[in-house]
């Protein structure tokens, strides 16, 4: 058996959003600034699919911007804010994804800001009391950049009560919800957020394509310069077949949310119920209360076994994986796991799930890690 | 609608059915993030990203780690000049452009304006060709880059990169050479002996749109640029987010399948057009005395503006005034103008571009709706 539950590195592309992009990826091919009658219908193309996300977000089509990925989505809003608006503070937390955090600093190394941190818990909670007594105390313009979900862990903020606070003080906000879209449904003109964003390759779209909603009040400048697409907010030859995979990918996802979100959940809660009744020393990492419903993080209890969990995963056919997929090339360990001090006895894995999972796949994981996690005695039971 | 002769291979080109047979693996089942790489799917996926970096790279004639990947032309040349305006302004602010250069280098360099930048415009003559004498007195000792496309993508003009080279290695200047149009277009050189920063983008050569590459030279000079996308660790640092992998797969197997042997094709139909439709009208055939791309002609007419060209073509072909990215402004073309066009000559010009998928029939009957319409 091939399990693959590492769906919040990236996602099957689901085979009805494919065939939607298949028309772009052949006869209709024109580039969408050309005047003809190529260019028309492929504009016109892109300009439904915008049109589509906007309607799901009950925003407006002009605040739906496309770019390459959820990477560039959130660069966009943070490095544009910074620019446009006279931001001079960024209020984050350690446990962002490092497109954000990594432009967090270099922002600040080149002194254009200052970043300053939110204590989080244990549970990956970041502390709004602290959040609130800092836009109290500071005189220039802040923009809040906080994830809707850990990528790792799962644990959640509360969106309203965020944008509230930032509200209330004039802070700009930017919610990292990559993780979340199409998972998640969102009320734009409900939620006071600046800036939110998306990848298509995390709800079965394709890979190479994204978008940042930006809020009609604010006027940035572009990331990429050089010619007149998304309303000369990004330049560059639209990534076509991928927009209108986007799109797709949405409308799909969207139509199954309710009953998806359901089946995802009762999964991954069957796998959480059947780690803890057969191996010891289990804890599962991130907010019971306030969980991403496709991200179970699992602390496994470290032993001579168990130290190579993932190497052994692989070997038996299983995807699952320690952390951001986007850090993996580099030797450091996750700086999320770190932040939210996990025991040093405890070796995490990520398993993520999407709507083809199956039960029988949870049976066949759990089966195989037998051979390397001690199970709980019977006496302990 | 009727099945119309795309003529306007410059602004993009279809989709190659072998290249997307290529990708379609990694359209289904190898759908793995290529960072994964603790389990086969990722280690596919990163195998398939790195092997067409390696051809990239043949076709570049440069080192695999020359190679980053991006979501297109227009990125890698912003990344190329904020690049090393970001990590070397200490050493210069003076930034040379040709004036016929694409708007991903204009307008980049006009926002490094606002940081700072001191941008001086390079002249063309009236083919469209650098005036070297004229920039052999621009550079200075602390210009920090040079920017010359190697093709135009108007009039196909094809620049001497290897004397702006010479001219441009005298200096500490980097030399970013866009050569987004030149891949099929012409015999392509070996750039990297030349430039030190190269842009191209898979879907001006039969690949998918939404990547492209950005060639950054590591050694003679090593150029170290700073990101402009940043987070995760793909492309060594240089450009974070997660790889396009069915992108980055068909870029590869569009440059492979390039050959010699299609330009002469294109060439003599690019010829042929040109050749029935100057015999009866009075045009003139914008830099047909210098070294041209073999698919372009940008063909200034005398009696009609190129927007009622366009209508009356409308149903035969799919042409275009100039660069797509700028076509929906009214203005006439910055390129044309450059080569001391009139804007009223500018705004009667055309660019046919042609390309793999085009026949001699199509030329025949596109050159024979033009006689009509010219002759009525």
């Amino acid at each position: 058996m091939n399990v693959y539950f590492d769906n919040a590195a990236t996602t099957p592309l689901d085979q009805d959003v494919l065939l939607a992009m298949m028309p772009y990826l052949t006869e209709k091919f024109g580039n969408p600034s050309a005047i003809h009658a190529k260019g028309r219908e492929t504009r016109a193309a892109i300009e439904k699919a915008r049109k589509t996300i906007a309607t799901l977000l009950n925003a407006s089509p002009g605040e739906i911007f496309f770019t390459s990925g959820g990477t560039e989505a959130n660069n966009t809003a943070i490095r544009s804010a910074v620019k446009a608006s006279g931001i001079k503070h960024i209020i984050t937390s350690p446990i962002e994804h490092h497109c954000v955090l990594h432009t967090a600093e270099e922002l600040e190394k080149s002194g254009a800001v200052r970043v300053h941190l939110l204590g989080v818990d244990t549970k990956g909670r970041i502390n709004t009391a602290q959040l609130r007594q800092l836009l109290s105390t500071l005189a220039e313009p802040a923009l809040v950049s906080l994830m809707h979900a850990n990528n790792e862990i799962g644990t959640m903020i509360d969106i309203g009560e965020i944008a509230a606070i930032c509200a209330e003080f004039g802070a700009l906000f930017h919610c990292d919800t990559v993780q979340t879209m199409a998972h998640y449904r969102f009320d734009l003109k409900k939620t006071p957020v600046h800036f939110i964003s998306g990848a298509a390759h995390k709800f079965n779209g394709p890979k190479g394509v994204g978008f940042i909603y930006i809020h009609h009040s604010l006027t940035i400048p572009p990331l990429i310069y050089g010619g007149a697409q998304e309303r000369n907010m990004r330049a560059g030859t639209e990534n076509l077949y991928g927009v209108v995979g986007l799109a797709a990918a949405m409308e799909r996802a969207y139509k199954h949310l309710d009953s998806e979100a359901i089946y995802i959940n009762d999964l991954k809660n069957y796998m959480e119920q059947k780690l803890l009744n057969t191996f010891e020393g289990i804890c599962i990492q991130g907010d019971p209360s306030r969980s991403l419903y496709t991200v179970l993080n699992v602390g496994f209890p470290l032993n001579d076994k168990t130290s190579m969990l993932l190497f052994n995963l692989d070997m038996n056919n299983i995807c699952a994986s320690s952390g951001s997929a986007c850090s993996s090339g580099s030797s450091k360990g996750s700086h999320v796991l770190e932040a939210i001090h996990l025991p040093a006895d405890k070796v995490a894995v990520r398993f993520s799930f999407d709507h083809n999972n199956t039960r029988d796949e949870v049976d066949y994981v759990i089966e195989k890690l037998k051979t390397w996690v001690p199970a709980i005695s019977v006496s302990a039971v | 609608m009727k099945q119309l002769i795309y003529c306007d291979n410059n602004a993009t080109t279809a989709l190659d059915p072998r290249v997307l047979e290529k990708m379609m693996p990694w359209l289904t089942t190898q759908f793995g993030n290529a960072s994964a790489r603790i389990y086969p799917l990722g280690r596919n996926a990163y195998e398939a990203v790195e092997s067409s970096r390696l051809m990239l790279a043949d076709f570049l004639n440069a080192n695999k780690e020359e190679i980053s990947f991006t979501s297109g032309s227009t990125e890698s040349i912003n990344l190329a000049m904020r690049g090393v305006f970001d990590s070397y302004k200490s050493r210069g602010k003076h930034i040379l452009i040709s004036r016929t250069e694409h708007n991903a280098v204009i307008e980049t360099a006009c926002a490094l304006e606002q940081q700072g930048a001191e941008i001086e415009y390079i002249n063309v003559d009236e083919n469209g060709m650098i005036k070297r004498d004229e920039l052999e007195k621009q550079i200075r000792k602390d210009t920090l880059l040079t920017c010359v496309m190697l093709v135009n993508n108007e009039t196909g003009t094809v620049q001497p990169i290897e004397e702006v080279s010479e001219l441009v290695r005298r200096t500490k200047s980097f030399l970013l050479c866009d050569a987004t149009q030149a891949p099929g277009r012409i015999d392509f050189p070996k750039l990297n002996q030349y430039a030190d920063l190269i842009a191209l983008s898979a879907h001006k050569l039969y690949g998918p749109k939404g990547v492209g590459v950005l060639y950054a030279k590591r050694k003679n000079p090593r150029v170290s640029l700073t990101p402009q996308l940043t987070g995760g660790n793909q492309e060594l640092g240089l450009r974070a987010g997660t790889l396009n992998v069915p992108g980055i797969v068909g870029f590869g197997a569009a440059v492979s399948l390039l050959n010699q042997d299609e330009l002469q094709r294109i060439q003599s139909l690019r010829d042929r057009f040109e050749d029935q439709v100057t015999k009866h009208s009075s045009t003139s055939i914008n830099s047909k005395s210098v070294t041209r791309a073999c698919n372009t002609s940008s063909i200034t007419f005398m009696n009609h503006t190129a927007q009622e060209l366009i209508l009356l073509l409308q149903d035969t072909a799919a042409v275009s005034t100039g660069s797509a990215c700028s076509s929906t402004s009214d203005e006439p073309s910055h390129v044309l103008l450059a080569m001391g066009h009139s804007p009223q000559q500018a705004l009667s010009t055309l660019r046919f571009s042609f390309g793999r998928f085009n026949t001699a029939s199509e030329i025949d009957s596109i050159s024979e709706k033009l006689q009509e319409i010219l002759t009525a």
